[in-house]
């Protein structure tokens, strides 16, 4: 084809031409990028199988404000059982009330003092009475607190042969908690059987959540939401933020807007319920906002879990050195109470650590979630070891750890994600496409956050 | 799925009616925040360790009792330390507290001496005997625009904090870089391709280039668009003149369209570096945006504009020298480079008459 032509069309052509090629260059760029691009976060066209309806997310009874002390009468009750057991043989009845008493203020305010003079209460009252007393249950709720769960099974099956509502409710939570889910699933069916009210339904929606049984799940978030009863509303707060949470990594998220938005108008600083919110922001790509909120989740209960979090949206929000430098915070604050002997932020210290990412931090991290792993064998576990050991360059280890947690029934996009980035380093094509679209259908946001720390 | 640890430790706690967190005793949350003399800190506690600090039952601590006590509360943790700078000591205002489900929330407000910038603040009450000796305060504080994170415990029970804590001068220089658009982060990320914010300028140059000359004259122009940009951007970032940037982003626009109709035309050819500093001046105010965010003092400023700019004449110089060998290299085929001059000063014109509607209506 012949230039000169072109080359001397008149100003005005030129002009046209250049018009022209200028919209065929905003066509072309607005092309590519978006072919190259991922796609913005698209709202969901329909609602899934999982969608919750709206008149049973409502809150149907009255709001009352929270003003009021924790519970006034429990200090003089606490007071007047010490003073009556100052005998020389106390009633070993006063001494499992007075442990249970010391349960209910620890659960009310987390003093170790009070979980200290229940278990202390309770060990006397069955020293003098052996069974049946109900302080064995007491020790296995405080079992279950400190996270040692084969030792609550071990008490609440003592309690009436573990079929009373409180020893289910135990056996439930560790068996659940180890990644037991049979059991859990055994236990969790007995406690609605025996009292069908709104915590009972609540926990079975978590063992069937933890079992992957979608439908059933959500039924039993509904159900437990239609129990609801007046008065204190943290407890409803709390269950739409489990249900919130349920929505939000099954990928419901416009119910989970939802439920969230209904959970914070009954409870607007409840920090369960700022945190899933925190959740959905950054599944939408609002990562900042998602800081935000995180932040304001930790404020409000001073759980280490929503610094990790937060450090997380920070570094989405691209702020990388802010959030290494609230890692390190977290490390500083969960480090002495693993040197001291405690268990409970092991695994949340592996997260940080492999969220950072240094040679040295992962290595650390692939042994503290194996010590978690051999303890507690749950599918959070095993997903924190598949992620150290694939960032530590070794994908065949961490491939059976996601398997394992998948064959626990876990359904996590990121878990997904993990999964098909494995099997395309060990050159399974067609196996990684099956879960990346798997992760794709949890993740419909596909804001990036799911790629966080993984390799 | 990471956050089954926390939803396990939620359940663990549902035999009662309540949530209750894993430490509550453990841990409180202070944040800092100072903009010039007025500081404010906020202090997070669990409402039961606020009644053990009060010498109160912690089942019986209200909300009402919270507030008519905040004054207690803060003579009993935070404000039992003096706040000092090097410049002398705060002066603490007004205490106020709420009772938010079950966590006591202090706020304190006080004066520090102007232009203070460093805080030293001891915090006894950690040492306490009311308080666990596994107590810890993170606090968060923002001081002069930067954020900085830190503990303190039994084992550094004094809070210091800086303000010399800033970005560097190479910090600087990178954001100067990125800023013109010249840093390969502002062409790709994770999710692909994409173009950089700062390509206004970039086509700006372009269209300046375009109509080719000599490499002298070239360096010329680039040199009289720096010179340009380093007088605004000085004068703004000294604050000794700030346009709104609602003015600066369309006028930016249409010098771009101005420009490359020039270079359509074929005008003003002699005098184009003498264009790229006066459409520079413009460009310089845009560059200053950046740097306003900071609250530098001035001292950090002059360090921050020496960098700034040198980054971004280091980015200017990376583009130049992708353009012009292609511009040189074009005009050895005059009617080639003619009529790439047209074309693609038509589009670059087409895209700042665009910019400039689009900012000017918002």
């Amino acid at each position: 084809m012949r230039l000169r032509p072109f080359l001397d069309l008149p100003p005005r052509s030129s002009l046209l031409l250049g018009a022209a090629v200028a919209i065929a260059a905003a066509v072309a760029t607005v092309a590519i990028t978006t072919a190259t691009r991922r796609p913005a976060p698209a709202p969901q066209a329909r609602p899934s199988a999982l969608a919750p309806e709206p008149q049973l997310v409502r809150y149907r009874h009255p709001i009352a404000a929270a003003d009021g002390a924790a519970d006034p009468d429990l200090d003089g009750e606490i007071a007047a059982l010490e003073a009556r057991i100052r005998v020389p043989a106390p009633s070993p009845l006063d001494l499992t009330e007075l442990a249970e008493l010391h349960l209910r203020r620890a659960r009310l305010t987390g003093d170790p003092a009070d979980h200290a003079a229940a278990e202390a209460a309770a060990r006397r009252s069955l020293e003098l009475l052996p069974s049946p007393n109900g302080a064995v249950l007491v020790l296995a709720k405080l079992a279950s607190t400190r996270h040692e769960f084969p030792r609550a099974i071990e008490l609440a099956r003592k309690h009436k042969q573990g079929t009373s509502m409180g020893a289910l409710m135990v056996l439930a939570t560790s068996h659940l908690a180890l990644g037991q889910l049979a059991d859990a699933s055994a236990a969790a069916e007995a406690l609605v059987e025996q009292q069908p009210d709104a915590s009972s339904y609540l926990m079975r929606a978590l063992v069937l959540q933890a079992q992957g049984r979608d439908p059933e799940a959500a039924f039993d978030f509904a159900r437990a939401a239609a129990a609801d009863e007046p008065g204190d509303v943290q407890e409803p707060a709390r269950l739409r933020a489990l249900w919130a949470r349920f929505l939000v990594r099954r990928g419901e998220l416009a119910g989970a807007r939802l439920v969230i938005d209904e959970a914070l108008r009954i409870a607007p600083g409840h920090p369960l319920a700022l945190a899933q919110d925190g959740e959905l922001l950054l599944r939408t790509g609002r990562a900042k906002e998602a800081s935000a909120r995180f932040e304001q989740a930790f404020a409000a209960s001073r759980q280490v879990r929503y610094l990790i979090d937060q450090a997380r949206a920070q570094e989405l929000a691209g702020d990388r050195p802010g959030a290494d430098r609230l890692r390190a915070q977290v490390e500083k604050l969960v480090r002495p109470e693993l040197t001291e002997g405690g268990l409970g932020h092991r695994l949340e210290l592996a997260e940080v650590l492999i969220d950072r990412g240094a040679p040295a931090d992962l290595t650390e991290a692939a042994a503290l979630a194996r010590e978690e792993v051999a303890r507690r064998p749950s599918a959070d576990a095993r997903f924190q070891l598949a992620r150290a050991l694939a960032r530590t360059g070794n994908p065949g280890e961490a491939s059976r750890q996601v398997h394992a947690a998948l064959a626990l029934g876990a359904r996590e996009a990121q878990l997904y994600e993990l999964a098909a980035r494995l099997e395309q380093q060990r050159g399974n094509a067609a196996r990684s496409a099956l879960y990346a679209r798997e992760a794709d259908r949890l993740d419909p946001g596909a804001s990036g956050w799911r790629k966080a720390g993984l390799p | 799925m990471t956050r089954r640890a926390a939803l396990l430790v939620a359940v663990a706690g549902a035999l009662a009616a309540r949530t209750a967190s894993a430490h509550p005793l453990d841990l409180g949350y202070l944040r800092i925040d100072a903009a010039g003399p007025a500081l404010t800190a906020t202090l997070d506690l669990d409402a039961s360790a606020a009644a053990h600090l009060l010498g109160t039952g912690p089942s019986t601590l209200d909300a009402q009792a919270l507030r008519e006590r905040a004054a207690e509360l803060a003579d009993a943790t935070i404000r039992r330390g003096e706040l000092m700078t090097e410049l002398g000591a705060c002066r603490w205002k007004r205490a106020s507290a709420e009772l938010r489900a079950r966590t006591a929330s202090l706020v304190l407000e006080a004066v520090c001496p102007s232009g203070a910038r460093t805080l030293r603040w001891p915090m006894p009450f950690v040492s306490g005997p009311r308080v666990a000796s596994t107590f810890q305060l993170l606090v968060k504080a923002r001081l002069g625009g930067a954020e900085q994170v830190t503990t303190v415990d039994r084992g550094a029970p004094e809070l210091v904090l800086s303000q010399d804590s800033r970005p560097g001068f190479a910090q600087f220089v990178w954001s100067g870089i990125e800023h013109i658009g010249a840093a390969p982060g502002e062409w790709h990320d994770d999710d692909g391709w994409k173009l950089p914010d700062g390509l206004d300028h970039i086509l700006f140059l372009l269209a300046l280039m375009l109509a080719g000359g000599t490499v002298l004259r070239l360096v010329g122009i680039a040199s009289g668009f720096t010179l340009g940009h380093s007088i605004t951007l000085a004068l703004s970032g000294l604050g000794v003149v700030r346009p709104p940037a609602s003015v600066i982003e369309p006028v930016i626009a249409l010098s771009i369209a101005l420009v490359a109709a020039q270079a359509f035309l074929g005008k003003e050819e002699r005098r184009r570096w003498q264009v790229a500093a006066a459409f520079g001046l413009v460009h310089g105010f845009g560059f200053a945006g950046a740097l306003g965010e900071l609250e530098l003092s001035t001292p950090e400023l002059v360090t921050a504009l020496f960098g700034y700019n040198a980054g971004v004449e280091l980015g200017q110089v990376a583009i130049v020298c992708v353009v012009a060998p292609l511009i040189l290299l074009l005009q050895r085929r005059p009617a080639l480079h003619h009529a790439v001059v047209r074309v693609l000063s038509a589009a670059i014109c087409v895209a700042g008459m665009y910019w400039f509607v689009q900012r000017l209506v918002g």
